[in-house]
């Protein structure tokens, strides 16, 4: 009897506890959805803010995997209006740079890519509307078009993985999260795209970069 | 890709690349030391992989000037300019706290911090998780099978079974025990085994040379995977055929056509 009794003691002692417990609980979650909502409201104002230092970067991504310019600058608006509309999921302080290209990449795979016109354009051939925008325009040399011509018969995925890890500087991990794929599959695609890439320039950089620019 | 029969293990493309890079660990970084000190092809092949990454970053930073900044600056102010709505504001704010208090209280009792739930969101802006992860390793090894050549095998290939050391080795790495007879392939010939690892766990590939297709691999990857009849599909050129046993995924691929690699795919399945 002794023993039971202790028993419904030590029961109703947990129980208080519990109800303390769920207290402190109740506190913590109003303290957490406060943090959050200014989390929120901060990385709402850095995306605004800071969008448009990341235009032609953007652009240079798209570029590189749709190979067409119309659908680049399409891309790169349709990520801005994407990249506003979540700029609540923004977190403050990391990177946006990789949140945008993120944006941008799943944008081209689940809407863009479906609707792309087939042929391509050859990714050199950008600079010819260049003037139009009333930028400067900046001539290519001949060795960079051929790189990037080279670089545009790449396949897709190889692409986007030299663009993130060569050009931009993400590092393996990084680049896998932008194109949510493991970490072992970009190793392989920037393994694939050098050795592809290692035969084309084992022959051009004979003549190419003696050449005079354009 | 590399096909090895002979110690120390040649370095693979992944792990050049990967050296070149600054990503490997630290005993990464030896064993691709030693493989360059033992083994002049992996030298001239690092050296070839090498070649003409400096000319990408002036060919980009050239295409990055062709921007149409002025246009693109354009488009973007007049989406700055429109109201502000966020896709969680707007009409209904009390749901919108109401799910902050939600998120907030899950991410309490799950035990998850905070920073780490906010990077999930932010990795993955948009994206719908697909499960296509066991395909992913499909993909990598198409990738990787696109680049193979006749020539890639002629080496190694070779009249009779499987060497059962080469065999042993694999069996230990992948947690599977296999006998020559078990991977001999009619009308093929053994072309070497490779140990990679994927997504940090093994991965062995078992090369044969068809004369009548050229290259064929076995490809085993212990993801845990669930049982799984063959199945074919079509990357990068090759035919695969794929079937899961024993937690183990199986793909075999090659130029070969889909009926062959079926029945060769058949053979192994029941044998493995």
């Amino acid at each position: 009897m002794a023993g039971l009794q202790s028993r419904v003691t030590c029961a109703a002692q947990s129980i208080a506890a519990v109800h303390e417990q769920q207290a402190a609980a109740g506190e913590v979650e109003r303290n957490a959805a406060i943090i959050l909502a200014k989390m929120i409201e901060n990385g709402e104002r850095e995306v605004r803010d800071r969008l448009g230092e990341h235009l032609a970067r953007l652009w240079r991504y798209a570029i590189v995997l749709a190979r067409r310019r119309d659908v680049a600058e399409d891309l790169v608006q349709a990520t801005c209006v994407r990249a506003l509309e979540r700029s609540h999921q923004f977190q403050p302080g990391s990177r946006l740079d990789s949140w945008l290209l993120a944006i941008l990449h799943s944008i081209w795979l689940n809407e863009t890519r479906a609707r792309r016109v087939r042929a391509a354009e050859d990714i050199a051939d950008h600079e010819a509307d260049a003037g139009r925008n009333g930028s400067e325009s900046v001539e290519m040399t001949v060795h960079a078009r051929q790189v990037l011509r080279q670089v545009g018969e790449l396949p897709e995925g190889q692409r986007a993985a030299i663009l993130l890890v060569y050009v931009e500087g993400f590092a393996y991990r990084e680049a896998a999260a932008i194109l949510g794929i493991p970490v072992g599959t970009v190793m392989s695609r920037l393994a694939s795209a050098r050795s592809i890439l290692a035969d084309h320039f084992s022959t051009d950089a004979i003549d190419a970069p003696s050449k005079a620019r354009t | 890709m590399t096909s090895e029969n002979h110690l120390p293990p040649m370095a693979s493309d992944e792990e050049l690349v990967a050296f070149l890079d600054g990503e490997l660990d630290t005993a990464g970084r030896s064993r691709v030391l030693q493989a360059l000190a033992n083994d002049q092809t992996t030298a001239s092949r690092l050296v070839r992989l090498e070649a003409g990454m400096a000319s990408l970053g002036h060919a980009m930073d050239s295409l990055l000037q062709q921007a149409p900044n002025d246009t693109m600056a354009a488009r973007l102010s007049g989406l700055l300019s429109r109201p502000h709505h966020p896709a969680s504001a707007g009409r209904r704010p009390w749901l919108r706290y109401a799910g902050m208090a939600a998120a907030a209280l899950i991410l309490i009792f799950a035990g998850v911090a905070i920073d780490r739930g906010f990077n999930r969101l932010v990795q993955t802006p948009g994206v719908e998780e697909a499960s296509e992860t066991d395909a992913d390793w499909r993909e990598a090894v198409a990738n990787y099978f696109s680049l193979y050549t006749n020539e890639t095998f002629a080496d190694a290939a070779a009249a009779g079974p499987a060497p059962s050391r080469t065999l042993d080795r694999v069996s230990t790495a992948i947690g599977l025990q296999i006998s020559p007879s078990d991977i001999a392939l009619p009308g093929a010939q053994f072309a070497g085994a490779v140990i990679f690892g994927y997504d940090g766990r093994p991965l062995v590939q078992i090369g044969y040379l068809d004369p009548r297709s050229g290259p064929i691999a076995l490809c085993i990857f212990a993801n845990g995977a669930e049982d799984r009849r063959p199945q074919s599909e079509r990357r990068q050129d090759t035919n695969i055929v794929y079937w899961a046993k024993d937690k183990h995924a199986f793909m075999l691929i090659g130029r070969a056509s889909t009926e062959r690699l079926q029945n060769l795919a058949e053979l192994l399945s029941q044998r493995i």
